[in-house]
């Protein structure tokens, strides 16, 4: 594999860690400035089922040929990203949004 | 095994690279790039930065020490502990590391040096003048004093009048560029400069943590140098992008001072969490437990650090489930931490223990950081930290972060390589002192502020009255305080007594370690730059330390004549090209003290002066560039029946991958940029203008942008059809439409002023950065015509049109990027 998909795949699952971030912590931000507020709970449940699909395809991926070192990372590295994710978007059940 | 160069070398070789390799006498002795030389220097002063950030907080540990004590007025309390904050963690901890890797990167790695050493020695020598007037400062009492996070609006001009904060901002602005530098270097050389062999599962961790480390740096630091960039603009022309009253929000500094500021402890850790991870095999005669988790771990809290930085900002009202995803965040990045703690566990579980100075201060480290780890746990729970908000609390919760995890791998450090930079090793005996009176010292001075925070003394206040009943704790920290400086200064004896400088004749592998930089070694690295097939080759290929030294391996001489060292793949290490290295000169040191004095000048507004300076320091860089990209000098034999050519351009040379580091550097600053407009829109909206103006000079500035990147790529096939004249002439074109772009960017908003509001003072941040990157661009083409005109570019000498090329096409992306957002939004919001 060359250098950029090498290094993409094995960052792939915090990649997708960040985005997921990126995108609930911006739509919280910009619904509760702008009082959309009811919009965020299912734009996170959607969010997240993407991210989750994505992070589970990364690790499916990484673990096939978990004897290669580059592909045993990227696949535990993309649980560690699914695990992170999971655990963020937790809050939404338990939390007001704006509050 | 079959050696690439098995029969024995001639005995002049080794002669030749000694000659080649040896630093310059006399004063040119200043020159000198060698990465031992400059590594021990930048170690050195990031040292000394540590002892005078040091005193400074004996201090303010001194005017502590009793309640209402004088010793010290508010006035000059401030600038104390801002200095302090500020120095250690820009002027010793970051540079610290980047020094560590500097020095010891080609050794563990088996290359002959970095792959830039001019610009590690401008990094070093920018950071060291530049550092120095900065800490000068506070004798003027003109030293910074808004704290080291340096909040608006007590910072703007009408709250901190003067020259103070400007010192901040522009003093240590131009250190973040240092460090941007150290971190390509790092980059490219952990890349493209390992052993053959070296594939990315036999990497040293110490790379690994230096290669997330560097990519942090280049992620992290962009959003302190907007931030900073934002406020000097506010204080200096009165862009109000902090001011309320007109649209801003001193909040965005907060958000773009922590994401930088919050990466920025793993970006101190990590590099220390590498270091312990070479250390404790040694020491344990073991290799590491648990290799790949390790590995995992780094990356993962590399990523994850960048989703923390609210939980500096829970107390500034930010939306309840906002708090808890980073309060999640927060938490999570323990997991990683806690991942390589178990295996530094395992490692000594598993291993004999040699109980020696640098095992006893990483003993000391498990256990400092570990509760500092605890108290973070507690701290990132939103309503425990409502009540330890801005008080001793934290200040005991990040001490025990920092010197637990940066501060004590760091000695631990010190003591495991000097035997590796010098004639001898430090004393055992006394740093079995310096480890006790640093250890027991630390505990006594900041375990009492867990407490004192408790009973609610806020941070950075500088005294208390008697009857809050925290004279006992302070006092105990103070004595505490002076313990670790008592520590400290035998430790400073013991180096002044034992430390002697050494390139060829180190003490050598005093702990039997199994990583690459103890191998016999002099100026010039190896003898022969070893294939490595395994992850300690010092203990799993037997022999090698005698292999390399009688040249057995690859590149035991010298073939082109001059500095050379392999570029290997960066997956597979398999050898690509020589890389042709450079010599030392004048032109960095010219260009690194005049760029210090460019930024100093213009902190205390001596205008003219720091114009002259910029010009100089410009002129060195030109001339500096000037001697780089060498005329192909053909293929030349490594050993092994390897022939490698000596010229690379494209993806394959460390220019381009240089050059691609400094856009990912770049597309980050303007990330920041995209980011604190669309902030300033959520935050006021009703600054935004109502009508969307024309289209006209929009349309006409995007056009004319785009149309100078179809020149430049015109230009590339000039070149590769050899008609340089052709080339000059489609570059001189790129540059006339890309003037000719910006004036319409300007044109289009000659209405605006961006002192009115906070949306005029964004907008034209976006304009004044298209017209930056494009002085820099304008400027590479203007080199590269002005090198076509002297015949060194062409066909297969083409390096240095590429590097202007690539950067071109990324400044006209950001361009229309820029007027896709400055005209486009508005009118999708209107």
């Amino acid at each position: 594999m060359s250098f950029p998909s090498t290094a993409l795949f094995m960052s792939a699952g915090v990649i997708i860690w960040a985005l997921h971030f990126g995108a609930l912590y911006g739509l919280t931000a910009l619904a509760c400035a702008r009082g959309w507020e009811s919009i965020v709970p299912p734009f996170i449940a959607a969010a997240t089922a993407v991210a989750v699909i994505a992070s589970l395809a990364v690790i499916a991926a990484g673990w096939r040929r978990r004897e290669v070192f580059e592909y045993w990372l990227a696949a535990t590295v993309a649980g560690f990203g699914l695990l992170a994710i999971v655990y963020e978007a937790i809050p939404v059940l338990l939390v007001p949004t704006c509050g | 095994m079959k050696y690439p160069n098995a029969a024995p070398r001639p005995a002049a070789e080794l002669e030749e690279l000694r000659r080649i390799w040896n630093p310059p006498t006399g004063l040119r002795f200043l020159t000198v790039i060698n990465n031992n030389y400059i590594g021990v220097f930048y170690v050195s002063t990031a040292f000394t930065f540590f002892l005078l950030a040091g005193i400074l907080a004996l201090l303010m540990r001194t005017q502590l020490a009793v309640p209402e004590n004088t010793l010290v007025g508010p006035e000059l309390y401030n600038q104390l502990f801002t200095m302090h904050g500020t120095i250690m963690m820009f002027l010793f901890a970051v540079p610290a590391v980047e020094a560590m890797g500097i020095l010891l990167l080609p050794n563990m790695l088996g290359a002959r040096d970095l792959p830039f050493p001019r610009l590690s020695a401008y990094a070093f020598w920018a950071y060291a003048v530049g550092g120095t007037v900065f800490f000068l400062s506070i004798f003027m009492g003109w030293a910074p004093k808004g704290g080291w996070f340096m909040y608006p609006p007590l910072t703007t001009e009408r709250y901190s009048p003067g020259y103070n904060e400007d010192f901040w901002l522009l003093g240590i602005g131009f250190i973040e560029i240092s460090a941007i530098a150290g971190a390509i270097e790092i980059i490219v050389g952990i890349l493209r400069t390992r052993s053959p062999g070296m594939t990315l599962a036999r990497m040293p961790v110490f790379a690994w943590a230096m290669l997330i480390f560097a990519l942090m740096i280049v992620f992290a630091f962009p959003a302190v140098i907007v931030a900073t960039m934002l406020l000097e603009l506010e204080r200096a022309f009165g862009w109000p992008f902090f001011f309320a009253e007109k649209g801003g929000d001193p909040l965005l500094w907060q958000h773009l001072f922590w994401f930088f500021g919050h990466p920025e402890v793993y970006i101190i850790f990590l590099p220390a969490a590498g270091m312990v991870s070479m250390i404790l095999p040694s020491m344990a005669q073991t290799p590491l437990a648990g290799y790949r988790l390790v590995v995992l771990a780094l990356i993962a809290t590399g990523f994850l650090s960048f989703g923390l930085w609210v939980h500096h900002m829970f107390a500034t009202g930010i939306p309840a489930l906002s708090l808890s995803f980073f309060q999640a965040a927060s938490t999570a990045v323990a997991i990683p931490s806690g991942i390589q703690v178990f295996a530094w566990i395992a490692t000594l579980a598993r291993g004999r223990v040699r109980i020696a100075t640098p095992t006893l201060f990483i003993l000391g480290m498990l256990f400092i950081f570990v509760l500092g780890g605890l108290s973070g746990v507690m701290v990132a729970v939103v309503p425990f930290d409502w009540q330890a908000h801005d008080s001793y609390f934290v200040v005991a919760h990040l001490h025990y972060v920092l010197i637990g995890g940066m501060v004590f791998p760091l000695f631990a450090a010190f003591y495991y390589w000097i035997p590796y930079c010098s004639k001898n090793a430090l004393s055992e005996r006394l740093g079995r002192w310096v480890f006790g009176l640093v250890f027991v010292g630390f505990n006594v001075a900041f375990f009492p502020m867990h407490i004192s925070g408790l009973l609610g003394m806020p941070r950075r206040v500088y005294t208390y009255p008697a009857e809050m009943e925290w004279s006992l704790l302070n006092f105990v920290s103070t004595v505490g305080a002076y313990m670790i400086a008592a520590g400290t200064a035998l430790f400073l004896f013991d180096v002044v007594r034992k430390f002697r400088m050494a390139s060829e004749d180190n003490a050598g592998n005093v702990w039997n370690a199994g990583s690459l930089e103890w191998l016999p070694n002099g100026n010039y690295s190896n003898r022969s730059i070893p294939i490595v097939t395994t992850r300690d080759p010092l203990w799993e290929q037997p022999g090698i330390e005698k292999d390399v030294e009688e040249g057995r391996y690859y590149l035991p001489n010298a073939p082109t004549g001059g500095r050379e060292t392999i570029l290997t793949h960066p997956v597979s290490a398999e050898p690509q090209a020589l890389m042709r290295m450079p010599y030392p000169g004048w032109a960095p040191l010219v260009a690194a003290w005049f760029t210090a004095a460019f930024f100093l000048l213009l902190t205390v507004k001596f205008v003219v002066p720091a114009i002259v300076c910029g010009v100089i320091a410009i002129a060195g860089i030109l001339h500096w560039g000037w001697g780089l990209d060498p005329a192909p000098a053909g293929d030349v034999d490594i050993g092994g029946g390897i022939r490698l050519p000596t010229y690379m351009s494209g993806p394959r040379s460390q220019a381009w991958w240089a050059m691609v580091v400094l856009i990912l550097v770049s597309a980050s600053i303007y990330a920041c940029v995209v980011f604190s407009y669309l902030y300033l829109w959520t935050v006021s909206p009703a600054i935004w203008p109502r009508e969307a103006g024309g289209l006209a000079w929009p349309l006409a500035a995007a056009v004319l942008a785009a149309g100078s990147s179809l020149l430049v790529g015109l230009a590339n096939r000039c070149l590769k059809s050899e008609r340089p004249k052709a080339m000059a002439a489609s570059l001189a074109g790129a540059i006339v439409l890309f003037l000719g772009a910006f004036a319409a960017m300007l044109a289009g908003h000659a209405t605006l002023s961006p002192a009115e509001s906070a949306y005029g003072a964004v907008v034209y941040l976006v304009l004044s950065l298209a017209g930056f990157f494009g002085f820099v661009v304008i400027g590479m083409a203007l080199f590269v015509i002005a090198r076509a005109a002297h015949g060194m570019v062409d066909r297969v000498r083409r390096v240095t049109f590429d590097n202007a090329r690539l950067f071109w096409h990324y400044t006209v992306a950001q361009t229309l990027v820029g007027i896709v957002l400055v005209h486009g939004f508005p009118r999708l919001v209107a």
